[in-house]
């Protein structure tokens, strides 16, 4: 007999069979945005990783991206190198700037925290604008002029299927047992025995890494690069509207929110382009508004109101 | 004499003008239950907060069974054998009593499966007398059930000393008889050396070996409650001048 988790994995199995196969049926366009929702589960769960399971709200994630985005703009523009050879570059060269962060950032809290690493994505930012030599300053970078659609889509899908993998593994190991402890009390977590800076940085670090690599494809897939596309903060409150829509610290929830954000991001745009970042601006501020907790768990609480009220 | 497993030299913390522990020597003998009290800003909790790692202290040397411990963080002391509990209750509130317990076991310095851990934590929760309540959210218990976890939280940490900060505090009298039952089975059932701060005087004069008294950061006494009683100091430090013999 079929228990309830076989039928799950099952479902989701065949869903994955079904995007998979997109550009076997599915216009150019929808692939393409198949691509960017992807994108966007990806960002979302690597910051669920990072945010969501330790409590520490980062606001300067979209520096590991631009970080990703660059490398493999100098690396492909100027050398002509493999994108996958330069993933590896691009997730160490975030990695490492995830460990120099650490080191100061971690040690703050709450909102110094937070404020304290959008300010290291500004001065990167600012420095790419800056040093000429290497990126080309305000002029950007032209890569091959290739189109990788198919390629991107893949990697994507690869890279959100990791993503989801990775967020159930640390959640069901000690780490995730460590930095659950972390959110819910540093203090006393660090009164059991939990040094609370190691399992914060090699958070930082995983998500770091998945926002490089994801940067690096993004790069390639777009072809030029420019700071204020590579450092954009837009990436950030992509990401961090993901994981509110689905639930902070939920990895199903934060797989659901960001698939979620990225329709209403295409309709809205679609719809009414001019005035599109002002309407999800609305929109996001109802989410945290009435369901803070996630769509999932807010929406629940109204069918339950309503059941009640009618009880 | 019994060894001491705790003691302090000379240990001095500041918050920049305001001296809250004074050239401070203390020692606590290994399996006694060691009261430490003063009046409110005594220094009390800042000392605790020394001990266990929290702060660090200007000059002065504390050592836990002869490791000088004056550089560690409050994990490393943990899992050298210190645990201790918060004034105000504190615990992983989204999480079950259960689970709660059982992260401390996980990482108290014990390197053992999860489910063992578990089984740990049930067995200690049973100890404390929580059984009942393992499966309810943490948030949801009152405060007596929250100071108990507390100390089954410090417990599953397999410490050597526990310190207590208030245990009793904001408990009526047949909780606080309840509570000093379960400090005194801690000691004798596990052999923990109990260092306890706290308020009621009726309390520490019962349950305590010995006692040191601060005021203003400084020692003004340690000894057994009878001599701590009576001394000129202490009492003049709680009641005032005139009361002094």
């Amino acid at each position: 007999m079929l228990n309830k988790k076989r039928v799950v994995i099952g479902c989701l199995a065949i869903l994955v069979a079904i995007v998979a196969l997109l550009p076997c049926y599915a216009s150019g366009y929808i692939v393409a945005f198949a691509a960017i929702v992807m994108m966007f589960v990806v960002l979302s769960q690597a910051w669920n990783i990072f945010s969501g399971f330790t409590g520490y709200v980062s606001f300067g994630h979209h520096v590991y991206f631009g970080v990703g985005c660059y490398v493999s703009a100098i690396l492909l523009s100027r050398y002509g190198i493999s994108v996958y050879l330069s993933m590896l570059v691009a997730a160490a060269a975030a990695a490492m700037l995830a460990l120099i962060i650490s080191g100061p950032t971690l040690r703050l809290k709450g909102a110094y925290f937070s404020l304290s690493t959008l300010a290291v994505a500004i001065a990167v930012h600012v420095l790419s604008l800056n040093i000429p030599s290497l990126t080309r300053g305000g002029k950007g970078i032209t890569l091959p002029p290739e189109y990788h659609l198919l390629g991107f889509f893949y990697v994507m899908l690869i890279f959100a299927l990791m993503s989801i993998g990775l967020a159930i593994l640390v959640k069901n190991s000690k780490i995730g047992l460590a930095v659950s402890a972390i959110r819910g009390d540093e203090d006393l977590a660090a009164s059991i025995g939990v040094s609370s800076f190691k399992y914060k940085a090699f958070t930082l670090i995983l998500s770091a890494i998945l926002w490089g690599s994801v940067g690096n494809f993004y790069a390639w897939y777009v072809t030029y690069m420019h700071p204020s596309d590579a450092f954009h903060i837009l990436r950030l409150v992509t990401a961090m509207v993901g994981v509110l829509m689905g639930g902070v610290g939920s990895i199903g929830g934060t797989v659901i929110g960001a698939i979620a954000f990225g329709f209403l991001n295409e309709v809205l745009w679609a719809r009414f382009s001019t005035i599109y970042l002002i309407l999800l601006g609305i929109v996001v501020v109802l989410i945290v508004r009435f369901a803070p907790d996630g769509l999932l768990k807010g929406g629940q609480r109204v069918i339950q109101k309503i059941r009640t009220g009618r009880g | 004499m019994t060894e001491a497993i705790l003691q302090g030299s000379n240990v001095t913390k500041h918050f920049g003008g305001l001296v809250a522990v004074q050239e401070l020597d203390f020692s606590v003998r290994q399996g006694e239950i060691h009261g430490l009290i003063g009046p409110n800003g005594a220094g009390k909790t800042t000392l605790l907060n020394c001990i266990s790692g929290f702060y660090p202290y200007d000059s002065g040397v504390i050592t836990f069974k002869e490791r000088d411990v004056s550089k560690c963080s409050p994990p490393r002391i943990c899992s050298m054998g210190v645990a201790r509990t918060f004034q105000i209750p504190r615990y992983f509130p989204d999480e079950t009593v259960l689970d709660n317990v059982t992260t401390g076991v996980v990482f108290g310095g014990s390197t053992i499966s999860r489910k063992n851990a578990k089984r740990d934590a049930i067995e200690l929760l049973e100890f404390t007398g929580l059984s009942a309540k393992e499966a309810s959210l943490a948030k949801e218990l009152p405060i007596p059930g929250l100071k108990r976890l507390g100390i089954t939280i410090a417990l599953a940490t397999k410490p050597e000393l526990l310190l207590l900060d208030e245990p009793i505090a904001g408990l009526n009298p047949t909780e606080t008889v309840a509570a000093m039952e379960l400090v005194e089975k801690i000691r004798s059932e596990r052999g923990i050396t109990v260092l306890m701060v706290e308020h009621n005087m009726k309390v520490i004069m019962n349950t305590c070996e010995r006692i040191t008294v601060i005021n203003f950061g400084k020692k003004i006494c340690e000894g057994s409650p009878k001599e701590v009683g009576s001394d000129a100091e202490v009492i003049k430090a709680y009641l005032g001048e005139k009361y002094v013999l």
